[in-house]
């Protein structure tokens, strides 16, 4: 949905402040040639509008005119706001004195503010004159909606609709002042995100939200949503989506899938283990945590390590090869012994090749089903379990119904 | 860093039928055989029965020979592979074993190419889990074929159609590649031989029809008459096995085929039970 034309001649007229017919005939010369309305709208008003590059910007200015793009944004009390403005030559900071609805990410036109200077660098004022204007030439990106599995690291202003999974609560703190985040998980039918709302917008777990203005972070190609005071939080009639337990149900993919989509919180894989190694009773640094390799951490160099129990190997289905870590708890259940009763049975540590054998024997060439989140970096993916499972090898039926499949072609 | 390569699974008949290998290019680059149907094969997993076992060459080669429902694998373990190598020439034959390897061509002369294995785990493995694999191994065999008859239908055979049908990337490459090298092929055999596999499969006996002799009867016993309840410690199995003539590493040869059969479990660790 665009706007039409003449909302588009007064939106700019009254930024301007008149001068209607000078637009609508500028536009017209745009559009005849068959550009679209919010390119149009973007050149016309560069045209019409000098503006400044925020590198020549003089402190005490007043008047002054920019193009330029909300590089981050935040809320204060008394509703002024203030953040990062930038354009392609260089970052400058600003205040708002009230709700521009600037949203991060969006490209804008700035008419008519004002600079102070603030630690040796001009700063922008936006006051009761000034105007703001939205310079985005992709409205129609505005307006869509996204699917939780077209969220992808690197998204702006993003508009999603899905089901509160799961929800805690968490303090940081942040330039000297504690503040409460809320991470959680997301979901609607195409799968599942990680979230964080850096604000309290009264978050129930259960509840259907549309979140509108939010941004997408990748860590490792797994993306997480992130919202802010600048988004909007809608709750939603429950029977907008399906039911929390179908939401949450894992979607199973196979390995050669992983490859392509890099990170999916929330997934089932299938397939056999066919390499485990560095498993068993392990060794890890008391500072970072890491795996100490006889005694030694790669950063903290040689440290008395505390003892844990993982499984550490790598899956394979046919289609594709994933790496596999099993924690403390599913390693204890496959061993059926604590990590205690394993430090025991191996001289306090002394002999930990036992464990690792009994992994090794019990699991290498098993069929599993692992649940878990999966990351990628430089070596491929890597699936971090929640649980695990031995493969029920009933399979006799299931060669019945491909047989039968077959005859039936 | 290469990525670990993948281990297809695949049946002994499609694998021999290779006549073309393919490579990158350059040193570090790995090798892949080709097949009639698309497998890019570099890595592979299948379960078989080992037939027979022989040391070459002063007994640091170990060659095998592993047959699967539809053909004969050819494995050789050489001074590269010595665990395997080792348990090779510790099965007796025949012991249902399953292998993941690397492949492997001898060439004597152009053209003609004999495609084998070089196995990086070998272990003996139970019923069930070649059931498993052949269940795997049908449906992959018949995804190839599937694959391989959509691009005979393209003029020419393009690897982002096949993508875009649903095929994975790797194989819809090798595809497309093993019809330029291979011509026509021919598709239905595979099918035919993927429902004879399945027939096979389904008229074998379960797990309850299977029975138990010699060395592995013998530790059955051994470790019934030394169970008091919680099982019987390994040490002591171990030492009663010594007396009859099994050392300590032919014990643990044949304890570990009984774990992997599901016929002995370890109900904590260090103690061994027989399954009712």
């Amino acid at each position: 949905m665009t706007q039409p034309v003449d909302e588009v001649v007064n939106e700019i007229a009254q930024y301007l402040g008149g001068k209607e017919k000078e637009v609508k005939g500028e536009l017209d010369r745009y559009i005849k040639l068959g550009v679209p309305l919010a390119e149009a709208k973007r050149s016309v008003l560069k045209k019409l509008f000098p503006y400044q590059s925020l590198r020549d910007l003089e402190p005490d200015a007043s008047g002054v005119d920019l193009l330029c793009r909300i590089i981050s944004v935040s809320g204060q009390s008394d509703n002024q706001f203030h953040g990062i403005l930038g354009d392609q030559t260089a970052t400058r900071p600003f205040l708002a004195d009230h709700d521009f609805s600037l949203i991060l990410g969006r490209a804008v036109f700035i008419h008519n503010a004002s600079t102070t200077e603030w630690q040796g660098e001009p700063k922008v004022l936006l006051g009761p004159d000034t105007r703001v204007l939205d310079a985005s030439t992709n409205p129609a990106n505005r307006r869509k909606e996204h699917k939780v599995e077209d969220l992808k690291g690197g998204l702006r202003d993003v508009a999603v609709k899905g089901r509160v999974l799961s929800l805690e609560e968490r303090e940081i703190t942040a330039q000297g002042e504690t503040k409460k985040i809320y991470k959680g998980v997301l979901a609607d039918p195409t799968g599942k995100i990680r979230f964080t709302a850096w604000h309290d917008f009264s978050l129930h777990q259960g509840e259907n939200v549309r979140i509108t203005g939010g941004y997408v972070k990748a860590w490792k190609s797994l993306p997480s949503l992130n919202f802010d005071r600048q988004a909007t939080v809608e709750v939603l009639p429950d029977g907008e989506l399906p039911p929390a337990e179908q939401l949450s149900r894992d979607r199973k993919v196979p390995i050669s899938d992983l490859y392509r989509l890099g990170g999916i919180t929330g997934v089932v894989v299938e397939g056999t283990l066919l390499d485990i190694r560095r498993s068993g009773l392990i060794f890890r640094c008391p500072q970072c945590r890491r795996f100490l390799q006889e005694g030694t951490c790669r950063v903290h160099g040689s440290v008395q390590g505390t003892p844990d129990l993982r499984i550490k190997g790598v899956m394979d289905d046919g289609t594709g090869a994933l790496a596999v870590v099993l924690g403390r708890e599913i390693t204890e259940k496959v061993l059926g012994l604590t990590l205690d009763q394993c430090i025991e049975k191996t001289d306090g540590g002394e002999s930990p090749d036992v464990i690792a054998e009994a992994l090794s024997n019990r699991l290498l060439l098993r069929p599993i089903r692992i649940h878990g989140t999966v990351t990628s970096d430089e070596f491929g993916p890597m699936i971090v379990g929640t649980g695990a499972e031995v493969i029920e090898l009933g399979v006799r039926k299931e060669m019945a119904r491909l047989l039968e499949e077959m005859n039936a072609a | 860093m290469r990525l670990r390569e993948r281990a297809w699974r695949l049946f002994a008949s499609e694998y021999n039928a290779a006549t073309h290998t393919w490579s990158e290019g350059g040193e570090r680059s790995p090798m892949y055989v080709v097949t009639p149907l698309g497998a890019l094969v570099n890595r592979l997993f299948f379960v078989g029965v080992l037939t027979e076992a022989e040391a070459l060459g002063g007994g640091s080669m170990q060659r095998a020979r592993v047959s699967d429902p539809t053909d004969t694998w050819v494995i050789y373990a050489g001074q590269y592979q010595p665990i395997p190598a080792q348990t090779l020439a510790s099965l007796k034959p025949p012991a249902l074993i399953a292998v993941v390897g690397k492949v492997h061509v001898y060439s004597p002369e152009e053209g003609v190419v004999y495609p084998s294995v070089r196995p990086e785990i070998v272990r003996e493995v139970g019923p069930e889990l070649r059931d498993y694999w052949i269940l795997e191994a049908s449906g992959e065999t018949l995804k190839r074929a599937e694959a391989t008859s959509e691009a005979l239908k393209m003029s020419p055979p393009e690897a982002p159609k096949l993508a875009a049908l649903g095929y994975d990337e790797q194989l819809s490459k090798g595809v497309v590649m093993a019809l330029n090298e291979y011509g026509q092929v021919d598709v239905d055999p595979y099918a035919g031989m993927v429902k004879d596999v399945l027939r096979w499969a389904l008229s074998t006996p379960t797990k309850e029809g299977a029975e138990v002799e010699g060395d592995e009867g013998q530790a059955l016993e051994i470790i019934r008459s030394l169970d008091e309840g919680n099982g019987a410690p390994w040490d002591g199995v171990v030492a009663e096995a010594a007396k009859h003539k099994m050392d300590e590493e032919h014990i643990e040869v044949v304890v570990s085929a009984l774990l992997a059969k599901g016929i002995l479990y370890e109900p904590t660790l260090g103690y061994l039970r027989v399954s009712e």
